[in-house]
């Protein structure tokens, strides 16, 4: 009697064992097998994708960067045509001016060689009726 | 006769050199009236300003499109890991459809340990 608990005391683990034990044919197994290591793949592309679109995202905010710096360059430009016009505008004031001014020198040049004319013609006339 | 002329001729020489000096002082050196000139400079000082500011926002755009090239690199590269992942796991695969029974128990019991 004591021998018989004894075999049946080292059987136990055997026999809980074999409880927790199903069977599945080989096909299905396989079929667990291949979609384990699908499973597999997948959360290795996984990993890889959050990757990607993490430094997809920051592509995004460095595009957003660069697109926000060619805007401003925009809005510089503009600000620099309508200087330029400004200063074309103010310079047109001092053409004007210039223009007034160069007739006024004719004008002059005009009268100072009358005047030197003149001067000249009456001082030979003098000198001669001395 | 020859005093009168003369005092006409003196006195044409003195009315042109009057008029000549009337014209002078009326036609003086052209010179740009401050108020234009200080509005055309400080244009162009703004336009100087504005340009250096382009510069700097140049040069960020520059560092930024060379941070999108490292990024896309390292796109590139993932996207090679990716395709390396797939063709070993279709290996992979491939080799489970040609698994024996025994093949298969290994498989489990290098999977999960028991």
């Amino acid at each position: 009697m004591k021998y018989i608990l004894i075999i049946l005391v080292s059987l136990l683990p055997v026999l809980a064992k074999s409880q927790d034990t199903i069977k599945i044919p080989t096909q299905v197994a396989k079929q667990i097998a291949k979609e384990l290591v699908s499973c597999d793949s997948l959360k290795a592309i996984h990993e890889l994708t959050k990757e990607q679109l993490t430094l997809t995202e920051q592509k995004v905010i460095l595009k957003d960067s660069i697109i926000s710096g060619h805007v401003q360059k925009g809005i510089m430009y503009e600000e620099r045509i309508k200087n330029e016009q400004l200063k074309f505008e103010t310079q047109g004031l001092w053409v004007d001016e210039l223009r007034k001014q160069n007739k006024r020198l004719k004008v002059k040049l005009v009268f100072t060689k009358i005047t030197l004319g003149g001067v000249i013609g009456g001082l030979t006339y003098l000198y001669f009726t001395k | 006769m020859v005093k009168k002329n003369y005092k006409t001729v003196l006195i044409v020489i003195g009315s042109l050199l009057l008029l000549y000096g009337i014209v002078w002082i009326s036609t003086r050196k052209p010179q740009m009236p401050a108020d234009l000139k200080a509005t055309i400079d400080s244009l162009t000082n703004a336009n100087k300003q504005l340009i250096e500011h382009q510069k700097q926002i140049d040069s960020t755009i520059a560092a930024n499109e060379a941070e999108v090239h490292k990024v896309d690199l390292e796109i590139h590269n993932i996207k090679e890991k990716t395709t390396v992942i797939k063709e070993y796991y279709h290996e992979i695969s491939q080799q489970v459809d040609h698994y024996d029974a025994t093949q298969v128990d290994s498989f489990f019991k290098s999977r999960y340990n028991y």
